[in-house]
């Protein structure tokens, strides 16, 4: 038998106390987590860190008390609106219902533009915004990503493999990205992806909100979090514009999740280019090297060269009491050269200049970029055509294929 | 050379490719002699081998997850 059941008669009885408190404490139990608005009045702070205010509305109020162990996340301003998410309470020997919160965040744009000021404070006392930034890997092992459930971001970012890098290696981690709970997914997701060794960079993304969708964004627990993680943490959350806090202490920031994806996911295409201009410039280098030296060999006196080289050599070697290399050094610096000679061999053999002697040429576009595909330009284009001799300025007539 | 004893797997691929890009600015400048250029060009070859086999096993690695 129950006290506040409905179809028991309206009749008077008689309970002790204890048995209405244990009625009480019954009956609010199936309540559950709840979420409730309210303005905070008279927030206090008892001495192991624990917070209590009162929640008032027009025409309600309740006692709020988040354990020391949330306080990190119950913001308490007197006169602020805020959204109080928790479980009620009963305490028997006080006899007093309170709500006891696991999340107290601001509710309004004046709110919440006053905590993310009091967030970004504190996070500059400890030096996090301005402390040095991770750099992005070029081939990241593993891309991890944390983002919410909606299939719009993941979309994006998958959009952005498949022009990329076709299958490359991405985690989604879906987690709730805003309300209640969502500082703590977010931070746990984090701390669960930084602790896998093959995931080199972490992208924490978000689609488009208003201000307290966004809110867990610019928490400082969560800017905390970010700055714990050893693996570089990039942020793209809402579009251009908005600006939450973590952008500020995040390794890199980014407007979308689609501008987000193109920064940590390599371009193949891209990576081959580069590539192959690195190694025609070590190529080229080594034959301007070469074509030097051979300039100057041509030039002198090789004769005369030769023993003024043996003179020189002759004198060092003594001073450093060698004798041993006295015993051919002519023949020394004929192996020199001998080498010199094969070695230019093989680079000319590789040269791109050799190349362009058999009819090919090199189209470039305005900006330098070597065309492989047709699609790489569009008509009426400017390109560059290099042949084996002089080069030509071309327009673009007609594009097909690529 | 210090580094040039450094495995090339301890190498980041942006390592890899900034070495490769030093090795070049160095390779250029006239200070140093045509045989340490010589030497600096078989390395700017072995490092280019060392990039372009990091991505091509990343290319493996997908053709394996998509074969799966």
């Amino acid at each position: 038998m129950t006290l506040f059941s409905a179809d028991e008669p309206a009749a008077v009885r008689r309970v002790s106390l204890v048995k209405l408190s244990v009625e009480v404490a019954r009956a609010i139990a199936p309540i559950g987590r709840i979420v409730v608005d309210g303005e905070v009045h008279r927030p206090t702070r008892g001495i192991r860190g624990a917070i209590y205010f009162t929640l008032k509305d027009r025409a309600a109020q309740i006692s709020v008390a988040c354990p020391s162990a949330r306080a990190a996340r119950c913001r308490a301003v007197a006169g602020e609106r805020v959204s109080v998410t928790g479980t009620l309470s009963w305490t028997p020997d006080r006899g007093q219902l309170s709500l006891v919160a696991d999340e107290v965040v601001p509710v309004g744009a004046g709110a919440i533009a006053a905590m993310i000021t009091d967030a970004r404070r504190a996070l500059a006392a400890d030096g996090l915004l301005d402390r040095p930034r991770k750099p992005l890997p070029r081939l990241p092992a593993v891309i991890g990503v944390i983002c919410g459930s909606d299939a719009a971001v993941r979309a994006d970012i998958e959009s952005v493999v498949a022009v990329r890098f076709p299958g490359y290696p991405v985690e989604f981690t879906e987690v709730t990205v805003s309300g209640s709970g969502a500082v703590d997914q977010i931070s746990g997701a984090l701390a669960w992806l930084d602790a896998r060794p093959e995931v080199e960079v972490i992208v924490l993304a978000r689609g488009g909100g208003d201000a307290t969708q966004l809110l867990p964004f610019s928490e400082e627990s969560l800017c905390r979090a970010m700055c714990r993680s050893s693996t570089p943490v990039v942020a793209a959350i809402g579009h251009e514009g908005d600006r939450p806090l973590c952008d500020e202490v995040a390794d890199a920031r980014f407007g979308t999740p689609s501008l987000a994806a193109a920064a940590v996911v390599p371009s193949r295409d891209e990576l081959l280019v580069e590539l192959d201009r690195l190694a025609v410039a070590a190529e080229s280098v080594m034959l301007q090297r070469l074509a030097l030296v051979e300039a100057r060999l041509a030039g002198v006196d090789r004769d005369a060269a030769v023993l003024a080289g043996v003179s020189v050599a002759e004198r060092a070697l003594e001073r450093g009491g060698l004798r041993l290399a006295r015993v051919d050094p002519a023949g020394r610096i004929g192996a020199l050269a001998a080498r010199l000679d094969g070695q230019r061999q093989r680079m000319e053999a590789l040269s791109p200049a050799r190349v362009l002697e058999r009819g090919y040429a090199v189209v470039r576009t305005a900006t330098g970029e070597v065309v492989r595909r047709a699609d790489q330009v569009g008509q009426g284009d400017k390109v560059a055509v290099e042949l084996a001799a002089g080069r030509l300025a071309a327009t673009v007539d007609e594009v097909t294929g690529g | 050379m210090a580094d040039a004893e450094q495995s090339f797997d301890e190498l980041t691929f942006e390592q890899l490719l900034a070495s490769l890009e030093q090795l070049t600015e160095r390779m250029a400048t006239g200070n140093i002699g045509i045989e340490e250029a010589a030497a600096l060009y078989e390395r700017a070859g072995e490092l280019h081998a060392a990039a372009t086999a990091r991505l091509a096993a990343v290319q493996a690695r997908i053709d394996k997850l998509r074969g799966a």
